[in-house]
């Protein structure tokens, strides 16, 4: 618990953090004008209209579970860290639980934002929304997603260690990789990363359902995060 | 028991070996300095102490322990690795207070170690803007955060000015009185000779010296030079009064176990006109010098 308080502690005293939330949710707010209030109604469809705006959220989410790890090494802190807390796996399971609550929190201010100005847009328009119980699945959809991306995120930054290559290899796994199911056979393409986010976000094109989805993508970052704690906890801490 | 103790210790980076077979223990109760020139392995020596890097072989004990077995490791052992490992946006406060929440540390005695490395103004600021004696102190306070039984400080004094350094001794010594084991690195000897009791030399990753300053010093008295106008007269008056005399270039005489001081009144009274009297760069630094192969003086 003092552990968790600390990594969040963390994460909520450098503006990066903040900044790269703000924006994400401005680009939301903002796309969401742009394309709820002035789209033909036609083109809109049932459920891309309730999620619109979540794209640069969930960058914004990967990227943050890579720095709360790469950060470490980057300006040398995980000495202080691990001196702190010596015992590793403590440390990671922290970090792990404070990227999850970022995700949360960030996935609450993502559906405040879309249910106070992207759904009341939409239906003033005459649009006609979805049931809400659909719309709460969505919802629950994405904050899960942000949540697992931060999961998945960390795992990657514990794996790679150098921040830009981390970065670099998050958004790599996460969007170069998605590109190839489509020249695969069969369903294999729905287990990979970004179209098991799209399955938890409840987009009808995608093959698994909202539950599979985010089974898949917790699987994806656990495996990534059990690699990465097995990596920090064996490797010298020079930085 | 000894607080810090390395057996036998190897630590090898590739092909690199930093630290080659390094044993030797580290008591309570005084400043224990920890010399030797950069790249010697002193670093990684601390490092394995604290438990960030694991031995290629040997140990590296904490109260007798591996450091990952410490039960409250910030209360056990504070360390000061290096000034600049801060993450720049985050305040300075706010890096202790992050330390703090880790070990259960109330915020309370976060506002006291900054007050006492005088940092307390400046705590709110983001780090990016310290200059290094800031960030200097800043590591101090949080290895001194959990008023640890045990300090580890790694080239504390990098980037200290005078009066900082001065108040670091003093902050050293007083530490040590306290009965608490302090383990402080520095590549030069005079930053340490006047805190230090014990010191302990390595070069390239092995032990070149132990001993205590007392035993340090006495193998290394102080050289004067001295030139008069009758150097033969002075030579046997200095042999008399219990001097080692040896003749240098033309008239020069060079002069051990007498100060500049005892020489001076001694012509004195034997009536000798003094040309020349230096005190030669100590023979302590000297000695320093050539257990740890360092050509230039720093």
């Amino acid at each position: 618990m003092r552990l968790l308080r600390a990594e969040a502690m963390k994460l909520r005293t450098v503006r990066t953090t903040w900044t790269m939330l703000g924006i994400g949710l401005l680009a939301e707010a903002l796309f969401a004008g742009l394309y709820v209030g002035l789209v033909p109604l036609d083109d809109i469809g049932p459920i891309d209209e309730v999620l619109t705006g979540t794209g640069l959220l969930m960058l914004m989410l990967l990227v943050l579970g890579v720095l709360t790890i790469t950060t470490e090494f980057r300006h040398g802190t995980a000495g202080a860290t691990f001196l702190a807390e010596p015992r590793r796996r403590p440390v990671m399971a922290a970090k792990l639980g404070a990227v999850l609550l970022t995700g949360v929190f960030a996935g609450l201010a993502y559906v405040a934002v879309n249910g106070g100005l992207a759904l009341p847009l939409f239906e003033s328009r005459e649009g006609s929304l979805p049931p809400s119980g659909d719309i709460v699945s969505v919802y629950a959809g994405v904050v899960a997603s942000f949540a697992l991306l931060g999961a998945f995120g960390l795992g990657v930054g514990a794996i790679v260690r150098n921040q830009v290559g981390a970065i670099i290899a998050a958004f790599a796994f996460f969007f170069v990789l998605s590109t190839l199911p489509e020249l695969l056979p069969g369903d294999v393409g729905d287990y990979f990363p970004a179209q098991a986010v799209g399955s938890l976000h409840g987009l009808p094109e995608e093959g698994l359902t909202q539950v599979g989805g985010g089974l898949v993508l917790a699987a994806w970052s656990a495996g990534l995060l059990l690699l990465g704690t097995l990596l920090i906890q064996r490797r010298d801490l020079n930085e | 028991m000894p607080q810090l103790e390395v057996r036998n210790l190897s630590k090898r980076f590739g092909r690199t070996v930093a630290v080659d077979d390094l044993s030797f223990a580290v008591e309570p109760g005084r400043v224990t300095g920890f010399l030797g020139p950069n790249g010697a392995g002193k670093t990684t020596t601390m490092r394995a102490l604290l438990g960030l890097v694991k031995p290629s072989a040997g140990e590296a004990l904490v109260e007798g322990r591996p450091a990952a077995a410490m039960r409250e490791p910030l209360r056990t052992v504070g360390a000061a690795l290096e000034a600049t490992a801060f993450h720049p946006g985050r305040s300075g406060r706010n890096h202790l207070r992050v330390l703090a929440a880790s070990a259960g540390i109330p915020s309370s005695r976060v506002e006291e170690v900054l007050e006492m490395v005088e940092l307390s103004g400046d705590a709110g600021r983001r780090v990016k803007g310290y200059s290094l004696g800031m960030r200097q102190r800043l590591a101090l306070a949080a290895a001194l955060l959990g008023e640890p039984r045990i300090l580890i400080l790694d080239e504390p004094a990098n980037g200290l000015d005078p009066q900082g350094m001065r108040w670091l001794r003093d902050l050293l010594r007083e530490q040590a009185a306290g009965g608490r084991t302090v383990l402080v690195s520095s590549h030069l000897l005079s930053e340490v000779a006047q805190t230090a009791d014990e010191l302990i030399v390595i070069r390239e990753g092995k032990l070149v010296a132990k001993a205590s300053l007392e035993e340090f010093t006495s193998g290394a008295a102080t050289e004067t030079r001295v030139r008069c106008a009758d150097s033969a007269r002075l030579a046997e008056g200095l042999s008399a009064a219990g001097a080692s005399v040896e003749r240098d270039d033309e008239a020069a005489l060079l002069v051990r176990g007498r100060s500049a001081a005892q020489i001076g009144e001694l012509a004195l009274e034997l009536g000798i006109a003094l040309h020349e009297l230096t005190p030669q760069r100590s023979s302590l630094e000297e000695r320093f010098l050539e257990l740890t192969g360092e050509e230039t003086v720093a």
